[in-house]
Order: C-alpha cells, then sequence, then structure tokens
C-alpha cells in the first residue's frame, strides 16, 4: 500500500470513528430544545474537561500557535499565558451563572442578560455580535482542517475538499445530537490531540536539532531576535509592548465570553463540575507547550512553508515520518479543527434562535430545533465560502473575534454583581463598546501604542455604561436580588 | 488554612500572574538564557505561573470541599438539612 493510501485510510478511519461516537451520544437527550442546547444539564467532569481544553486546544492553537511560534518567535507566549488568567475567575462566576441558569431555565448568554435586562434589542444585538464574532472563528477551524490535509496528501486532496469532508462529518452529528455529540466528540478528540501534540514536541526537536535544549542553543545563535521579548509582528518588526500584552488581556477577558463556553456552564451537571474543571484547566495550557516547541522546530529547518499556519503539516511531511504517524498527526490537527468548529456552530445557530427569533416571534419547541439545524448548516456554508478566500493568519483571525466578544464582559459582570446596571446602561455600552472596536479593527493606524482594539472598546464601554446607567430609573429592587443575590 | 483564605490568595496570584506576564512584568524576565529544562527563560517563567495556578485551585478547591462537609456534618448533628444551594452558590470570597 502507498504512503498517500495509508495517510487517506487513517483519515477516514479517524472521521468515521468520531461520527460514530457523535451519532452514539445523546441517544437518551430529551427532544426538546433543552436537550439540544443544554443536553439536559447532565454533563459531567470528563466532558466538560474536554469541552473547555477545545476551546483551547483549537486549529488556532494547533495550527496558528507553531505559526505564530515559527515566524513570529516569542510573540507566541501570549497564547500560553491568557487562557488561565480567563478561566481564574469562572471559577465564581461559572456556578452563579448556573445556578441562574436552573432557576430561570436559560440556555444562552443573551437570555441571562435579558432575564436581567429585558430588552429585546439587547437580545438582537448579542445575537448579531456572537455571530458576527463566531464566523471568523468558525472560519479558522474549517479552513485549519482544509490545510492539514490538503499538506499531508501532499495537494491530492485540496483544501476545499479536505475541508468539506471534515465539516461534512460535523455536521452530521451536530444536526442529528446537539450539544451532547458535541461534548462526547470533544472527549475522543481532546484525547488524540494530545497524544500528538506530545509526541510531535518531543520528537521534532530532538529528531532535528537532538532535543528541546540544543534547539533553542541554535535559535539564539542565528535567531536571536525570535526569542526575545515581545517577539515580531507580522511583518517581521519587533512587536510593542501595547499589542503583546493588550492581546494577552483581550484574550483572556474574551475567553470566558465566548459564548459556547459561557453556554456550557448551562450543561453542567452541577456547581462541582464547573468548579473542577477550572481546577483542572491549567493543565490544558500547559498542554500546549509542545505545540511551540514544534513550531520554534521549523525555524532553521533548510525549507520553508508556503505559509507560517502550514508549518506544523509541512514539518510532518519533510521529516519523513511513517505514514501511520503522518496519518495520526492529520486525525489530531482534525481533532483540534473539529472539536472547536462543531462547537461553535452548535452555539452559533442556537444563539441566532434563542436570542435573535425568540424574542420577535415565538416558535415551538419543535420549530426552534429545525430552525436551528438549518442554521448550523447554514452559519457552515458562510465559513466554509470564507476558509477558502481568506488570507489572514488563524491567530489574527481569533484576536479579531475576541476583540468583539470582550464587549460582552461589562454586561454579564453588570447582570450578576451590580444592583444599580439598568437595561439602557448596558445597551449603550454595548453598542459604544462594539462600535470603538470595530472601528480601530478597520483603521489599525489610529491605534495608540498598538493597543488592542477590543481593550479600546472596553475603555468607551465602561464609563459609558456606567453613566447610562446611573442617569437613568434604578431597576426594581425584587427584579435585581433575584440575579444579584443568588 | 479555610477555604475564604485560599481564596483570597487565589485572587491575589493571579492578578499578580497577569501584571508578570504583561508589560512591565515581563520584563523583569526578558532574556531566554539561562534555559530553564531546555526552554527560554521567559516560556518557563509562564510555565512556572500556569503550575502555580494549578496547585492553588487544588489546595483552594480541597478547602472548599472540607467546609462543605463540615457544614454537612454540623447540619446533620443539628438535624437540618445540609446547606448545599448555599454552600454551591458562594463565592471565592466565601
Amino acid at each position: 500500500m502507498d504512503k498517500f493510501t495509508l495517510i487517506t485510510l487513517v483519515i477516514a478511519a479517524y472521521l468515521a470513528a468520531t461520527l460514530a461516537v457523535g451519532l452514539l451520544a445523546g441517544r437518551r437527550a430529551s427532544k426538546s430544545v433543552q436537550g439540544y442546547v443544554a443536553g439536559d444539564r447532565d454533563f459531567g467532569l470528563v466532558v466538560m474537561y474536554f469541552i473547555t481544553g477545545a476551546s483551547v486546544f483549537s486549529a488556532f492553537a494547533f495550527l496558528g500557535g507553531p505559526g505564530w511560534a515559527y515566524s513570529r518567535g516569542a510573540a507566541a507566549f501570549y497564547i500560553l499565558s491568557y487562557g488561565v488568567l480567563g478561566m481564574a475567575p469562572w471559577y465564581t462566576v461559572g456556578p452563579k451563572v448556573a445556578a441562574l441558569g436552573r432557576r430561570f431555565g436559560f440556555v444562552t448568554q443573551a437570555q441571562l442578560l435579558t432575564g436581567r435586562f429585558p430588552s429585546r434589542g439587547l437580545s438582537a444585538l448579542m445575537a448579531a455580535l456572537t455571530l458576527a464574532a463566531f464566523v471568523p472563528y468558525v472560519t479558522i477551524q474549517i479552513r485549519g482542517a482544509g490545510i492539514v490535509i490538503e499538506a499531508v496528501t501532499d495537494g491530492r486532496i485540496p483544501l476545499w475538499a479536505g475541508a468539506a469532508v471534515a465539516y461534512g462529518v460535523v455536521m452530521v452529528y451536530v444536526l442529528a445530537r446537539g450539544v451532547s455529540a458535541v461534548g462526547w466528540t470533544n472527549a475522543f478528540q481532546g484525547i488524540f490531540m494530545l497524544a500528538i501534540a506530545w509526541t510531535l514536541g518531543l520528537y521534532l526537536p530532538s529528531k532535528l536539532y537532538g532535543g528541546v535544549g540544543p534547539m533553542f542553543e541554535q535559535i539564539l545563535s542565528e535567531r536571536p531576535e525570535l526569542l526575545s521579548f515581545p517577539g515580531l509582528d507580522g511583518a517581521g518588526a519587533p512587536w510593542t509592548w501595547g499589542a503583546y500584552s493588550t492581546a494577552i488581556l483581550v484574550s483572556a477577558i474574551g475567553f470566558t465570553m465566548l459564548p459556547h463556553l459561557f453556554m456550557k456552564a448551562f450543561t453542567a451537571k452541577d456547581d462541582r463540575t464547573i468548579r473542577r474543571t477550572v481546577v483542572l484547566f491549567p493543565t490544558f495550557q500547559l498542554f500546549l507547550i509542545p505545540v511551540f516547541l514544534i513550531g520554534f522546530a521549523g525555524v532553521l529547518f533548510p525549507e520553508a512553508p508556503p505559509s507560517a499556519d502550514v508549518v506544523l503539516p509541512f514539518l510532518v511531511v519533510r521529516t519523513e515520518l511513517p505514514a501511520l504517524v503522518v496519518g495520526l498527526f492529520c486525525a489530531g490537527a482534525l481533532s483540534a479543527s473539529m472539536s472547536t468548529g462543531d462547537a461553535l456552530l452548535h452555539a452559533g445557530a442556537s444563539v441566532v434562535v434563542e436570542d435573535g427569533v425568540q424574542p420577535f416571534r415565538k416558535l415551538s419547541d419543535k420549530a426552534q430545533r429545525l430552525l436551528m439545524r438549518f442554521l448550523v448548516v447554514g452559519v457552515g456554508a458562510l465559513a466554509y465560502a470564507l476558509a477558502l478566500e481568506e488570507n489572514a493568519s488563524l491567530v489574527d483571525l481569533l484576536l479579531a473575534s475576541y476583540g468583539i466578544v470582550c464587549q460582552f464582559m461589562p454586561a454579564v459582570l453588570a447582570a450578576l454583581y451590580w444592583r444599580r446596571a439598568t437595561t439602557a446602561g448596558v445597551l449603550w455600552g454595548l453598542v459604544a463598546g462594539a462600535s470603538t472596536a470595530v472601528f480601530f479593527f478597520l483603521n489599525p493606524a489610529l491605534k495608540p501604542f498598538g493597543v488592542h482594539e477590543g481593550i479600546l472598546g472596553l475603555l468607551v464601554h465602561l464609563p459609558v455604561l456606567a453613566i447610562a446607567s446611573l442617569a437613568g430609573k434604578p431597576q426594581d429592587a425584587g427584579h435585581v436580588e433575584k440575579f444579584v443575590d443568588v | 488554612m479555610p477555604f475564604r483564605t485560599w481564596g483570597r490568595i487565589a485572587w491575589a496570584y493571579h492578578l499578580l500572574f497577569a501584571a508578570a506576564v504583561t508589560w512591565p512584568g515581563q520584563t523583569l524576565v526578558n532574556t531566554p538564557d539561562p534555559f530553564v529544562l531546555g526552554l527560554p527563560r521567559q516560556m518557563a517563567w509562564v510555565a512556572a505561573w500556569l503550575l502555580g495556578s494549578l496547585f492553588l485551585f487544588w489546595r483552594m478547591d480541597a478547602a472548599r470541599e472540607r467546609t462543605g462537609a463540615r457544614q454537612a456534618r454540623r447540619s446533620r448533628l443539628e438535624g437540618e438539612s445540609p446547606p448545599e444551594a448555599a454552600s454551591q452558590s458562594k463565592s471565592m470570597h466565601g
């Protein structure tokens, strides 16, 4: 059997196994919106751990992370830093969100917000912003899947076909089983990703340089600029401290506000499960270290990959690993892409129906589930089209998403902790923050000190929220108590 | 050490963590050498903060469990139902 056939067979076996796990999961879940969106609030620690981990180990980390280490050096370390900082407050906030979900039947972030701040406009705005943030994020995942398959098959399966097959599988199990399929496939894929990341992360530096230490010694001697903080920017010039530091802050804030992660608080079996997920979360950040080692292994490699994002598959193919190992690597990288993409597609469709449609036109439970399934296909198709055209780096796409998503943070904290917050304050704050972020995203030359547009948005958002809230009439104390005193 | 104290330590630690990996904190560890376990010092610096976080979360959660178990025992002795809801919804500050 030739190498290409064996690699294709391994990929096919992996996709079949993922499909089987996805379809077998959730057979006992109720045929309701709560079953499809929140898994009947019955996820245990193993599934919650891997769902959270999948949000770290996405195509962004698995391909974009090594890509940044390869092309921008120490700048990539920001990816190591932000996850735990973002997750730490979740130890407190997560159980509170879950308790409110159980009490009021919330299954989305916007339902929680509009529960405290009744406004159909706020609900629609949240749905629109979520979709605006999710589309580039799903695009990253789909493109990542296509890149990997194209690279390991040496172009025999082009990006468009590889991405279509991988995400065809995702569509089938998300459409059939909803969040239960997302949870259990994430657990299955998580094991794959970790095994592959560690194996390659230690193997490649060892094969190419004689070990991790010797690799960094050679890089320090020949490309010292890559190991000097804060690394390089996309053009190869030194990055600014403002951009590096605010990339960490905006990602930390945006991380737990990502609707697909936030909504998982509604799926957890109990508060203890949420807390333990937070306790174990730093392990996933540590698991990222070998991913960066792979990127650094490419720095002094005699040949250069066509783009930084493909450095990982490029090295795997060029170092003449056995075909079985290349196939397994591909399965690991596909796991990273699919485990995040499925959660995003599912959450995106759920948010649009629950927050963008339901407040304006009440649908039956059955109609909601049907519309969600249509939207899974619609959002997936849109992201797929963008994935074929997109030229931006995977990490840049994700940072753009975080700029929007981090604007949810003040509204969520105000809903849970600030008695004096009002609907008008939250609405104006969101509009002002998101508009500012979009303005600076479109005009990057105007950003002071390279500060991320999400942080600039927050600098406008917070005072607008505070002033507009204090200027208005306070909410009824009895209503506020139901949210703040949980 | 009681849960409340662990909670305060955890908050302080993560604020320090944020300061240590952004400007100007990260400038304290801005050179790659000496290498630590083969890794550039800046990378090992971030990894060390992550390990510290894992340890603190683990200790804090264990303290929380002990506090919850003690409350449940006391409630049983006093013939009340355990304060499950209260203990679950309390924040890190107790």
